[in-house]
């Protein structure tokens, strides 16, 4: 009389096909969900990225294409008529870019580049920031400004912007060995904000 | 008597899950059994999920909200906390909002929990946690237990504009 009754409910459990979704179990839930985003250029971007007004921003930070900015060394657009950079020399450019925090939180603010074994860095000159901790002296660029580039840069060193604010007078040195090739620098700069040091990899 | 007795229960079954196999051959059967489900707005469904209130400037951001059934995202936010200069997350770039949803487990076993995007306009679209992106290695959430996520963006070969993006949540068993 027992097995009769197990019987009986299993009966039941195939039939209903349900699996027993009345007690609440459930093997596996998938749901489609919707994001609406939108993408911008650079300067509108929540972390926006926009050449400074001047001479060096207007030779060197050019339209890298849809919406981008891109930093370029090879020539100056006018007058001037230079080639690049010189070999076994460092040559400094100041001013070149403006980071804004357009985000609602504080950020960190910092970036890693990736060039091949050319020496040089991307620093800043912006006496207004406020930085994660106190320091102060040499932070290892020519000119002992303030360092921006996470692979080098302890935690404390770096900027940190509160919504709306911007680091102002961003620059980038280079010091090509004497043996240097043609265009030697051809990579990438990626700009890294988070709210956190582990947010962006420290 | 026993014999017979699990005959007819084995008879019950086979009508029951509309299997075709049987010695007394016949071309179909139809057989309507009821099925019930409940439907449930996220925020009391078995997996449950709810928008986390997201402070901006001065207000909500309203990067993530509800319908009323269902959970949505937005990015930029459409409520006044959003930053009214942020007109999206800039193109080829990784872009990660954190603690935008509540995803909890009211079923009766234990689940991981992770994402799916079927591609679009994005480079990559999913679910993030604290300690990342819920792919790999998902988290396990136990009956009763929630994670707070966020959404991860990837915009690279993206171009500008407004997109309509889905993106799939799933939970499932843990693979052993």
């Amino acid at each position: 009389m027992d097995r009769r009754k197990f019987i009986a409910g299993l009966g039941s459990l195939t039939a209903a096909g349900a699996a027993g979704i009345g007690t609440g179990a459930f093997t596996s839930v998938q749901a489609n969900r919707g994001l609406t985003v939108d993408t911008a250029d650079d300067s509108n971007a929540f972390l926006a990225i926009e050449a400074m007004s001047g001479d060096n921003a207007d030779d060197y930070v050019e339209d890298g294409g849809n919406g981008t900015v891109t930093l370029d060394f090879t020539n100056t657009d006018s007058p001037g008529s230079g080639g690049g950079v010189n070999r076994d020399s460092t040559t400094i450019f100041d001013d070149l870019l403006k980071i804004t925090n357009q985000g609602t939180n504080t950020v960190i603010v910092g970036h890693r580049q990736s060039f091949g074994p050319a020496k040089g860095a991307l620093y800043h000159e912006d006496d207004d920031v406020s930085q994660l901790g106190d320091i102060a002296g040499d932070y290892g660029t020519p000119d002992n400004d303030g360092i921006t580039n996470l692979d080098t840069a302890a935690a404390k060193n770096l900027p940190v912007l509160e919504p709306g604010e911007s680091l102002e007078n961003v620059g980038f040195f280079v010091t090509p060995d004497a043996d240097a090739s043609e265009d030697f620098v051809n990579g990438t700069i990626t700009f890294t904000a988070g709210d956190q040091p582990s947010d962006i990899g420290l | 008597m026993q014999r017979r007795r699990l005959l007819t229960g084995l008879g019950a079954l086979v009508g029951g899950g509309s299997l075709a196999v049987s010695t007394g051959a016949f071309s179909s059967v139809s057989a309507e059994r009821s099925v019930s489900v409940g439907l449930a707005d996220d925020a009391y469904a078995f997996l449950r999920m709810s928008p986390i209130s997201d402070d901006g400037l001065g207000g909500e951001t309203g990067r993530s909200s509800t319908n009323g059934e269902v959970v949505e995202f937005e990015i930029p936010g459409d409520d006044e906390g959003e930053n009214a200069d942020a007109q999206g997350v800039g193109v080829d770039s990784v872009y990660e909002f954190h603690d935008l949803l509540e995803i909890s487990n009211h079923g009766t076993q234990t689940v991981e929990v992770y994402s799916t995007y079927g591609g679009g306009a994005l480079n990559d679209l999913a679910l993030v946690g604290h300690n990342g992106v819920l792919r790999d290695e998902p988290p396990i959430l136990n009956v009763g237990d929630s994670i707070s996520v966020g959404l991860y963006i990837d915009t690279h070969g993206s171009s500008i504009g407004e997109f309509d993006e889905t993106l799939t949540i799933i939970a499932d068993q843990p693979d052993d």
